[in-house]
């Protein structure tokens, strides 16, 4: 598994099943990021209830979310004054109602069990369709002489997620691409040196032939990037990393591949710290494997021990035990 | 609590012939049986019908009287008379009427008592003690295997319940089943 | 921040159960085992289970660029997929006899746990994991290490599975204290422990083991099915499926087999039961009973397994053909089945004790003065103890051996003295099936859980050593 998933697999496991067989249910569990899940049965057993608390939620009201989740599950979401307390996104699921063949409930399935997905792609999109607008408007520079132009007038907003606790993504959209810079923090040392090793590879891999069409990526330790260091209250010790992915127009071309492109990369803190465990497994399996190695050479190098036959006075001998 | 016993073991009353007991049957078939004076009692040989299936998936018995003996045996018997209705290869079970009739057969036939070559458990079993006792035994046991026969061959072959219109049994009694039951025969293989 | 909830993984023999606390049923319930890519290079499976262990695939020089480097580390199944996946992958069960045996694939194993599955950052989370009773030291300190070195977890709690066990029988209404002293009969598929604890503290020396189990009821009743001719028309690859399902629907323990047997021919229609099948490789393997018999819903006990739940989907979704269908009766294995735990001797040779014995031996091999709360509290877990009525009839064994012995004492003593009598209770409750898992997921979401496992700084502070010392959870409860 390198790529992780995007959907939840426990919403896709008990929806399938309660989709067959409805029964009581009341499941508390977590996505990446913060992520609350509640899924429930509230008042009968046909009624579905699966409620989301997304830390950054604030954040993504700000660029279409509620409005983007409204046009994904129309019929399902509930309105704000509906929504569970302590969650901010509440889906009726009515297993009354639920569509007629199994290949489109299969589809609904999926499309619920994306909802962290979903929600989180807000801002992406957004910033994607301010880099179209911004494309629109562009006119080519016509000569050196209007490169004095302010450069920010063809930057759009720049979006701030604080997906986590300490750490944001930022996304700005510009005229011919747009940029999506995480910020991560590795809380301990070890994490640190192969987070470091782990992206430098990232961005040396782009320039492989097969590759090129890939983001460009850029990684830089402990300075903030260019594009976000006016921002007040950045993070400059000496655990945090910031990594630059700058999108062309090609990587959200047409909507599949745009989504696509934001499932990965909104995964993409994760997939990194999924990573450097990883390679922290595959380190340990390593030097397990070299101290089984060792174990048996110190075997190896054991004197044998002398069986000398030890004899009384009497020319009996003993048994050792 | 493994295996069943016989309800007969602390009967003190009871004849024996070596150290098994000589139990009163039911039965309307000649010989030198005690005959039981109760016939709502259920005798030794619906002792070990009842028993058979049980304990025939044990693998140890434990014997804890006379009567046991006898049940042992006439357990032992049971299992024989499985293995004659097996269908073989070729040969189908029988009908009921069949089988009645090749059951009586073997249960007059020549068997090995107590003491002698060819007895299954003739450590467990002490030999008549004397030429009469055996004779004795050996006529009280042709009795009880013929009864024994009998009863396991009612048994084998249940009547089928008639089904009623909606299919759910009417409690009337159709005609017998033409195979061996196929709850009993399963346990032919045991032992 | 509201806390994220704990991570409570119940790592078994058979089957991983895992989820969030404060759940009632582990969110994931699959098989241990993890499937992977062996390549030529890197050994034979073979290799790594005779003790050496295989090497790791070793990553090609490091010219410059990552598509020479090795993935195969990362190529990898576990659970349901590992066993979907096992024609071109090999299959590696990381755990035997309760026990971590090959910490490379446990490691990974967990890697997959947690990432793909739960999908929880495990720096978020505190993580509650089982371990069977008498885990050596060593295998707890190599736990620690992993989840604190390779997974940053914000803390951890090593829980043996007697213990929780217990806890989970605090749900049952029958429970009047909170006790931490009971003994614990777990029996799994592979085999069946009788676990004395004392005050949270399993009385090591008196633990017994019995080599009857889930599987074996499995075996027993397919052995039946063949004895009678039934198997003739299942199809031979489907016989343990078949035989997995009548022991899961229709079986439940009886109080006296010879009675049973004459319930049975005096009303054979109310008893036997008809099971029908489809044949699995061209059509989806129907387990609904399709009875002339009044089956209650009592009797269809066993909800079906999620995994199985999952693989039938799979095969519905690809109906290629007519299926063939089969039937066969239910007999005597419906009680049969459960009774080999009470009488051995009907399955196996070797073996002879039946359960209530071994119970009652573990109980009076215990300290004397544990021994009354021990009758007091026998509890069941694990899905072979599901049987319906398996609690009832085990009391009833159990206390029928404990008035034998009080009147045989009462008697050389020449009744002289008289014994108030010990008070026997067997335990059964609805969590039962998963009874660990949710002992684990009702003491991780106390608050008193933060303050008994062992977290971050205390870990940097002492090391892996740290978990040899033993915090009891609960007994202040």
């Amino acid at each position: 598994m390198i790529l992780l998933e995007s959907h939840s697999v426990i919403i896709h496991d008990v929806l399938t099943d309660r989709f067959e067989k409805p029964s009581r249910a009341d499941i508390q569990f977590v996505d990446y990021d913060n992520v609350r899940f509640h899924l429930s049965t509230p008042q009968s057993k046909a009624q579905v209830l699966l409620s989301m608390g997304i830390q950054c939620w604030p954040d993504l009201v700000k660029f279409g979310a509620r409005e983007h989740l409204q046009q994904q599950y129309a019929g399902l979401l509930l309105g704000e004054a509906e929504t569970e307390p302590e969650y901010n996104v509440s889906l009726l699921i009515d297993l009354e109602k639920l569509p007629a063949t199994p290949e489109e409930q299969t589809e609904l399935i999926n499309q619920i069990s994306l909802l962290k997905a979903t929600a989180m792609s807000a801002p992406f999109l957004s910033a994607f369709a301010e880099q179209a607008t911004l494309q629109a408007n562009y006119k080519e520079p016509a000569g050196a002489q209007q490169m004095d132009l302010q450069p920010s007038e063809h930057k759009g907003e720049l979006k701030v997620v604080r997906y986590r606790e300490e750490e944001a993504i930022y996304i700005q959209a510009s005229h011919d691409h747009v940029t999506i810079i995480f910020s991560t923090v590795f809380k301990e040392e070890t994490d640190r040196v192969y987070g470091r090793v782990f992206l430098q590879e990232f961005v040396d891999a782009r320039q492989l032939q097969s590759l090129q069409s890939a983001p460009q990526v850029t990684y830089s330790n402990r300075e903030p990037p260019l594009e976000i260091r006016h921002i007040p209250g950045l993070k400059t010790g000496e655990d945090w990393g910031y990594v630059t992915f700058i999108l062309f127009p090609r990587h959200f071309a047409n909507p599949t591949k745009a989504l696509s492109t934001i499932n990965r990369i909104q995964l993409f803190r994760d997939y990194l710290h999924y990573h450097i465990k990883c390679s922290k497994a595959y380190m340990h399996s390593r030097m397990r494997y070299r101290v089984a190695e060792f174990l048996k050479i110190l075997n190896r190098a054991k004197p044998e021990v002398a069986h000398a036959e030890r004899k009384t006075a009497s020319g009996r001998t003993f048994r050792t035990r | 609590m493994p295996a069943y016993h016989s309800a007969f073991n602390g009967d003190p009353s009871v004849r024996q012939v070596g150290n098994t007991a000589v139990l009163p049957i039911n039965t309307k078939i000649r010989g030198p049986a005690p005959i039981a004076g109760d016939p709502s009692i259920p005798d030794i040989i619906e002792e070990s019908l009842d028993l058979f299936r049980a304990n025939c998936l044990f693998r140890n018995f434990e014997i804890k009287g006379p009567a046991d003996r006898l049940l042992i045996y006439l357990i032992l018997f049971i299992s024989d008379c499985l293995t004659k209705l097996a269908p073989t290869p070729g040969k189908p079970s029988p009908g009921y009427q069949e089988a009645t009739k090749l059951l009586s057969t073997l249960a007059v036939d020549t068997f090995a008592l107590p003491g002698d070559a060819g007895f299954p458990l003739n450590s467990l079993y002490h030999p008549p003690a004397s030429r009469q006792d055996a004779d004795y035994f050996r006529s009280y046991l042709t009795q009880t295997r013929s009864e024994l026969a009998l009863r396991l061959c009612d048994r084998l072959y249940p009547a089928e319940q008639t089904l009623g219109p909606d299919g759910q049994p009417t409690g009337q009694l159709g005609p017998r089943a033409t195979k061996p039951s196929k709850w009993w025969m399963a346990f032919q293989k045991r032992r | 921040m509201s806390r994220q909830p704990p991570l409570v993984i119940d790592n078994g023999t058979g089957y991983t159960k895992m989820g969030f606390a404060g759940n009632s049923e582990p969110s994931f319930v699959f098989p241990t085992v993890i499937a992977t890519h062996q390549s030529a290079s890197s050994g034979s499976a073979s290799a790594a289970s005779s003790g050496g262990r295989a090497p790791p695939p070793v990553a090609g020089k490091p010219s410059h660029l990552a598509s020479k480097r090795g993935i195969e580390d990362l190529d990898f199944f576990i659970g349901d997929e590992a066993v979907a996946n096992s024609k071109t992958y090999s299959l590696h069960y990381p755990i035997r006899h309760g026990q971590i045996e090959n910490w490379d694939h446990m490691e990974r194993f967990w890697e997959q746990s947690i990432f793909k599955y739960l999908r929880a950052e495990p720096e978020d989370h505190y993580v509650l994991l089982t371990e069977p009773p008498l885990n050596p030291p060593e295998n707890r300190e190599n736990t620690a290490e992993i989840m604190f070195e390779s997974f940053n977890v914000q803390g951890l709690y090593i829980a043996v599975q007697a213990v929780l066990a217990l806890a989970a029988s605090w749900t049952s209404s029958k429970v009047a204290e909170r006790t931490l002293t009971g003994v614990v009969i777990d029996s799994g598929d592979g085999v069946t422990h009788t676990i004395p604890v004392a005050e949270g503290y399993v009385i090591g020396s008196s633990i017994k083991h019995i080599p009857i189990a889930g599987r074996d009821i499995t075996y027993f009743v397919q052995q039946l099915l063949r004895d009678r001719g039934e198997t003739a028309a299942i199809p031979p690859e489907d016989q343990l499926r078949v035989a997995e399902k009548i022991k899961e629907d229709y079986t439940y323990v009886c109080q006296d087999i010879v009675k049973e047997f004459k319930k049975y021919d005096a009303d054979p229609y109310k008893y036997f039961a008809r099971f029908s099948g489809e044949h699995s490789v061209t059509g989806r393997v129907s387990g609904v009973p399709s009875s002339s018999t009044d089956l209650t819903p009592s009797h269809l006990l066993f909800a079906h397994r999620r995994a199985q739940n999952k693989f039938e989907r799979f095969l519905a979704n690809r109906i290629i053909s007519v299926p063939q269908k089969y039937d066969l009766d239910v007999g005597y294995e419906r009680f049969l089945a459960p009774e080999i735990f009470f009488n051995p001797e009907i399955y196996s040779s070797d073996f002879l004790t039946p359960l209530p014995e071994v119970v009652d031996t573990v109980i009076q091999t215990s300290p004397i003065d544990v021994r009354r709360g021990l009758y007091k509290n026998i509890v069941l877990s694990g899905g072979s103890t599901m049987f319906k009525d398996f609690g009832k009839r085990l009391q009833r064994d159990v206390k029928a051996i404990v008035d034998g012995r009080i009147a045989g004492s009462e008697e050389r003593s020449g009744s002289l003295m008289k014994s108030s009598g010990v008070e026997v209770n067997v335990i059964s409750h609805k969590r039962q099936r998963y009874a660990v898992w949710y002992g684990g997921s009702l003491m991780a979401s106390t608050p008193e859980f933060y303050n008994v496992s062992h977290s971050r700084v205390d870990y940097e502070e002492y090391g892996p050593s740290l978990v040899r010392r033993f915090s009891v959870f609960g007994s202040a409860v």
